[in-house]
């Protein structure tokens, strides 16, 4: 039996706001995730996270300040941090002589980590060594996994799925062949997971789909993998699982692109024939009225 | 005739050719989630070429071809005009990924619901003003302006005949809404508590964790003494257990059976006879005892106010020596040190 936990009322709308948005949804945003620095750091790794926290715009969020944190001690501090921003998701940089340039990626369910992987950063290759070309803000990656290892071994599963959700957008129905701009790859390789990014090109060839071309942007890297943390078997069907989207469909209401609500009003048909026009003397109706007044006289 | 012929084997070669260049063929063919630009490929990779010089363009190759497939995949869906732009509408299932927050359960009702859903009672919704006859005006039910007309309506208030005339009665509506005002918040926070599913200690139970006082003790042998399925009957007491009051409201009160008037009446008086007739008991121990204490604290009154007069005259003996037993603990909370004060200076170790 513990203290009883304090019960804040939210006082201002705003914070109202704020709080509703943090409760459980059906339909939920899309993850968030925060880029950590621990005490200390190397170029290649932080330039990694850079990188890709680049690449996550604008739904991540970078902290700049030394976190002396040991994720596979102890992993309260990080929960605590994520819970802070809300955020459900985690890179964690660090160096140190045992392992070098060592990057921490996990996700976090109901407020506590499901999982974490340890990986080290070799071979490493900026995205401003390319120089190129740089894809636009918050466009949606193509995800390209290889290797039969990433189906048949239980951990590298795990690792494909939480790939998936650092780049994963809310699904859209529509597509347009525009937005499909550059491609992370993910190969895995004895131990290691080879990571590439390259544009795509495509050229139209008369058929029914464009051909494709690629050309390397960054960044690219080979990650060789560490320790990890596993969610139990339970515990991750139990994360997966879908709820029933329940409620009514809201009727002629939609939001443009820039987010300002557009309704469909629809309103009785309009007579014509008592539509005021131009006012003139000569064609004002007489009066009753006055007439009868006028008649008796 | 030839010229034509050979145009028309150049374009059906192109066109071949063409078709060749989007055309992949894979082993396995990998799995393509369209709604998440996903494509899963399960093919064995070349582990020995790829740990060679040409390690990257095998990596480009493969990813080319998956790339190549998803774009045919897209190809197949119908495709839709929204904003004067061509969109393919995909479909289909999306790669199912754990979610950020568990689903939200709907919210557990609160014990009034609850009796009001038993019940049957329907809420019926105040109206925003109502019309006061003493004031000739429309009075709002809540917030802003209520407690102005409030004020102006009970400008003068009755003090009931049971109480005392000089009660201030305004003081007494002020205590009623605080008191209001508190039971609801508790109300609230119980409701809470228990959609929570947060243990709440039962009041005077003592936490079960804490270090706990005599007295606190006490309570909760009292209480573990009454807890059994025969509520304390046949316990035996603890060879130093002196205080074994029994607890209040354990268990069902007794059912009295119903009596006429007569039997009533008897029994009341009955009572009230008893309680008349009731005599002060004589305790003779306590009696000696107490006169014994009483002989005893003269006597060493009287030994004392000899010495004053012997000690006299050695210096400052007007102040009486403070005991051990003078000397008050210190209380909590209450601002001011009760012990020796400390002056001012260096603190000397």
């Amino acid at each position: 039996m513990g203290v009883i936990q304090r019960v804040v009322k939210p006082t201002t709308h705003r914070t109202k706001r704020i709080l509703k948005n943090k409760q459980p949804k059906i339909i939920e945003n899309t993850k968030k995730t925060i880029f950590l620095r621990g005490w200390k750091t190397h170029e290649t790794v932080s330039n990694f996270c850079t990188d890709i926290c680049n690449l996550k715009k604008p739904h991540s969020i970078s902290l700049s300040k030394k976190h002396e944190i040991l994720p596979f001690e102890d992993l309260g501090p990080i929960e605590k941090l994520c819970n802070k921003y809300d955020v459900s998701m985690f890179v964690f940089s660090s160096h140190n002589k045992k392992r070098p340039d060592n990057l921490v990626i996990g996700r976090l369910f109901d407020h506590h980590v499901l999982d974490a992987f340890e990986f080290g950063v070799e071979s490493f290759k900026s995205m401003l060594e390319f120089k190129s070309w740089t894809p636009s803000v918050g466009i949606k990656p193509a995800l390209v996994f290889m290797g039969e290892d990433f189906d048949t071994v239980h951990s590298l599963n795990r690792m494909k799925s939480l790939f998936i959700d650092l780049f994963h957008q809310n699904e859209t129905e529509l597509v347009h062949l525009n937005n499909v701009e550059y491609v992370v790859t993910f190969a895995v390789v004895e131990n290691k997971v080879l990571i590439r990014t390259y544009r795509i090109v495509m050229k139209n060839v008369g058929e029914k789909s464009p051909r494709v071309e690629l050309e390397s942007i960054g960044p690219c890297a080979d990650l060789t993998i560490r320790r990890q943390i596993l969610a139990s078997d339970d515990l991750f069907k139990k994360a997966c699982s879908k709820p029933k989207i329940k409620g009514k469909k809201i009727k002629n209401v939609r939001r443009d692109a820039f987010g300002s609500k557009l309704g469909r009003v629809h309103m009785t048909p309009q007579d014509v024939n008592k539509l005021q026009t131009r006012k003139m003397k000569g064609l004002k109706k007489p009066k009753k009225d006055a007439k009868k007044k006028k008649n008796p006289e | 005739m030839d010229i034509v012929n050979e145009i028309l084997n150049k374009d059906e070669q192109s066109r071949k050719e063409a078709s060749q260049s989007i055309l992949v063929t894979k082993l396995i063919e990998p799995e393509v989630y369209p709604r998440d630009l996903l494509v899963i490929d399960t093919n064995e990779l070349n582990v020995p070429e790829l740990r060679g010089p040409n390690k990257e363009e095998l990596l480009k190759s493969n990813t080319r071809d998956c790339i190549q497939i998803l774009l045919n995949t897209l190809a197949d869906y119908p495709k839709e005009t929204k904003d004067g732009k061509v969109f393919i509408k995909v479909a289909g299932a999306a790669y199912n990924l754990p979610r950020e927050k568990p689903a939200p359960v709907p919210k557990p009702l609160t014990k009034w619901e609850r009796f009001a859903k038993e019940k049957g009672i329907q809420k019926k919704k105040k109206p925003r003003t109502t019309w006061d006859d003493t004031l000739q005006k429309w009075v709002p039910t809540y917030g802003y302006r209520k407690v102005q007309a409030e004020k102006q309506k009970d400008w003068l208030l009755e003090v009931p005949q049971n109480l005392d005339p000089n009660t201030d009665m305004f003081a007494e509506k002020v205590k009623t809404k605080k008191e209001n005002v508190a039971k609801n918040e508790y109300q609230r926070l119980r409701n809470i508590a228990a959609a929570r599913k947060i243990k709440v200690p039962q009041v005077g139970l003592p936490p079960m964790e804490a270090n706990l006082h005599v007295p606190q003790l006490q309570i909760a042998a009292d209480v573990a003494r009454v807890s059994t399925a025969s509520l304390g009957k046949f316990q035996p007491k603890l060879p130093e257990d002196k205080n074994t009051k029994p607890i209040k409201n354990v268990g069902n009160k007794k059912k009295r059976r119903l009596m006429n008037s007569n039997e009533e009446k008897e029994m009341n008086l009955n009572i009230a006879e008893k309680v008349l007739k009731k005599k002060p008991k004589l305790d003779l121990s306590k009696g000696v005892n107490k006169q014994i204490h009483e002989e005893q604290t003269q006597r060493s009154i009287d030994r004392a106010e000899k010495r004053k007069g012997k000690k006299k005259n050695f210096g400052d003996s007007d102040k009486p020596k403070k005991s051990k037993s003078q000397f008050k603990r210190p209380k909590a909370q209450k601002g001011q040190r009760v012990g020796k004060k400390s002056g001012g200076g260096r603190k000397r170790r």
